[in-house]
């Protein structure tokens, strides 16, 4: 898939940015998207929905974008954390690929959840997102 | 219509508008929340909530069927005299406040919680006032009663509230909010005919309260049985709310005796079941008039004498075993235990003031010390 193709899917927020384990929706609170935009996600987890709400950080038009997403009760409280998506381009054999890459830093705040817990919790988070986005992105090829 | 900031849920301020009713579209792009700041799009209904409150008329009417639903369920529960339970106490004031907070706005349900609070903090000096004698028995019921219902009803009303908030982020129409309405009123009988359906035990409760007599076993063993008159000044609480016990009519001397203990506005009747002369008299209630049938069943009772801790001392237990018809128990049983130790107090006053006073009258009778006045030790 080309890169310009790859950008198109992933700029648009409202349906990449809910290809996600947890984002049920996204709302960008303003529009044209870009850097400083307010962004409302709402996050569902075991049937409960809830909003987080937070930035776009940086938006590299056709090259990609970071953002945050914070706890409605503050950037200290329910595991702050940003994404950060890349896209790049490679060209090999005369034939184009793109690369997506996706990373996510962030702060535990659940000082309680033992160590253990917390890395197989991130690990089984983001192997649902990998498949998840494999999947879609397999659809989007075919 | 109102919008409403989607974190922080307060008031945004509309986009200033050009005189011909055209909008600035700087300011469209600009529109942020004052009080967090969170943008949102008015031209987009995702990025903001409005509620679309009730209007007065609605207001009135839904009020008027809660109060018509919720004393229906009362009245249904207390006419099968089943006694007031879980869906009454806590289901029926739940229910009550999440129609209010369902039917509310943001700056409504705020405004409420600020009636609210001020209603429990004028029950709470109602109840002080009431401590040092300043207000009358029915208000110190209705107060009472108030504190009861009022925490549930605040709770009800944020949870109808979270329910609210969350149907205008999903932006559900008014059938279905309607719906959750009818479900809130009609939710404390369908609890009310599931406890009636759940089997319950005859739930019989005792209270024991001991006082230890300056007098030998026999003068107080006799303040017991020829008991009549109560003359002392009744405490607080029973002069405030409860029936206030004037005397005692009939005997006590065998088994099979029939006694009435009159009250200011009711009366018991009890008979002698059991005694063992200088040691136990006991008794069961076999009529009861006291203006609290639907709250608890007098059952039986007994007086029991022993020696007391000190020499010349007696310590005369007074048990009372009821039926209780109120629930949940955790709530009305401080205040059944209370009432107990209070009436049992008063009338072991009347008596160890009889036992020691026929003690100071009578000089063969020698206490070798005193230990004061009556201890109440309550259990």
């Amino acid at each position: 898939m080309s890169k310009e193709r790859l950008w198109e899917f992933v700029s648009d927020l409202r349906l990449f940015l809910t290809i996600d384990p947890y984002h049920r929706r996204v709302l960008p609170m303003r529009r044209p998207i870009g850097e400083g935009t307010h962004l409302a996600i709402e996050h569902g987890l075991l049937g409960v929905t809830f909003f987080r709400f937070g930035r776009v950080l940086g938006w590299n038009e056709g090259s990609g974008y970071s953002f945050s997403d914070l706890s409605s009760r503050g950037p200290r409280h329910g595991f702050p954390h940003i994404f950060e998506v890349t896209l790049e381009s490679h060209r090999d054999s005369g034939r184009e690929f793109s690369t997506l890459r996706i990373e996510v830093k962030g702060r535990w705040t659940a000082r309680p959840v033992p160590a253990v817990l917390r890395s197989w919790w991130l690990r089984f988070t983001c192997g649902l997102h990998l498949r998840m986005l494999r999947r879609k992105l397999e659809d989007l090829i075919e | 219509m109102t919008h409403y900031c989607l974190r922080c849920y307060r008031e945004l301020r509309p986009a200033p508008s050009h005189p011909d009713g055209t909008s600035d579209g700087k300011a469209e792009v600009d529109a942020a929340c004052p009080h967090c700041s969170l943008q949102y799009d008015p031209l987009d209904e995702q990025t903001f909530v409005s509620f679309d409150i009730l209007s007065p008329w609605a207001a009135y009417l839904l009020a008027f069927l809660v109060l018509l639903f919720g004393g229906g369920c009362f009245l249904v529960s207390t006419n099968y005299n089943e006694g007031v339970g879980w869906a009454i106490v806590l289901g029926l004031p739940v229910c009550a406040g999440a129609v209010l907070g369902y039917s509310s706005s943001p700056g409504r349900f705020r405004a409420w919680q600020k009636v609210i609070l001020g209603i429990m903090l004028f029950c709470g000096f109602v109840m002080v006032a009431g401590l040092l004698g300043g207000v009358g028995a029915g208000a110190f019921c209705l107060v009472t009663l108030g504190i009861v219902f009022i925490l549930p009803f605040f709770f009800g009303d944020w949870i109808g509230y979270v329910i609210r908030r969350w149907d205008e982020r999903k932006q559900r129409g008014w059938p279905r909010r309607w719906m959750k309405i009818v479900i809130f009123l009609l939710l404390p009988f369908g609890l009310d005919a599931i406890e009636r359906l759940v089997p319950r035990d005859e739930d019989l409760a005792l209270v024991e309260t001991q006082a230890v007599f300056s007098a030998s076993l026999e003068r107080s063993w006799n303040s017991i049985v020829f008991y009549e008159q109560i003359e002392h000044e009744p405490p607080f609480l029973l002069r405030l709310a409860l029936p206030r016990p004037v005397g005692t009519t009939g005997g006590k001397a065998e088994v099979g005796d029939i006694s009435r203990c009159v009250y200011e506005n009711g009366y018991l009747v009890k008979k002698v079941t059991n005694r063992e002369e200088g040691h136990l008299l006991g008794f069961r209630v076999i009529e009861q008039k006291l203006h609290f049938e639907h709250d608890l069943e007098l059952r039986e009772g007994s007086f029991r004498v022993e020696s007391g801790p000190g020499p010349g001392t007696t310590l005369v237990t007074l048990t009372t075993t009821y039926r209780r018809l109120t629930y949940p128990a955790f709530i009305w049983q401080p205040a059944e235990t209370l009432v107990f130790h209070t009436l049992h107090g008063h009338v072991l006053e009347g008596m160890r003031a009889n036992a020691e006073r026929e003690l100071a009258v009578d000089s063969a009778a020698t206490a070798p010390e005193a230990i004061g006045r009556a201890r109440s030790l309550e259990r």
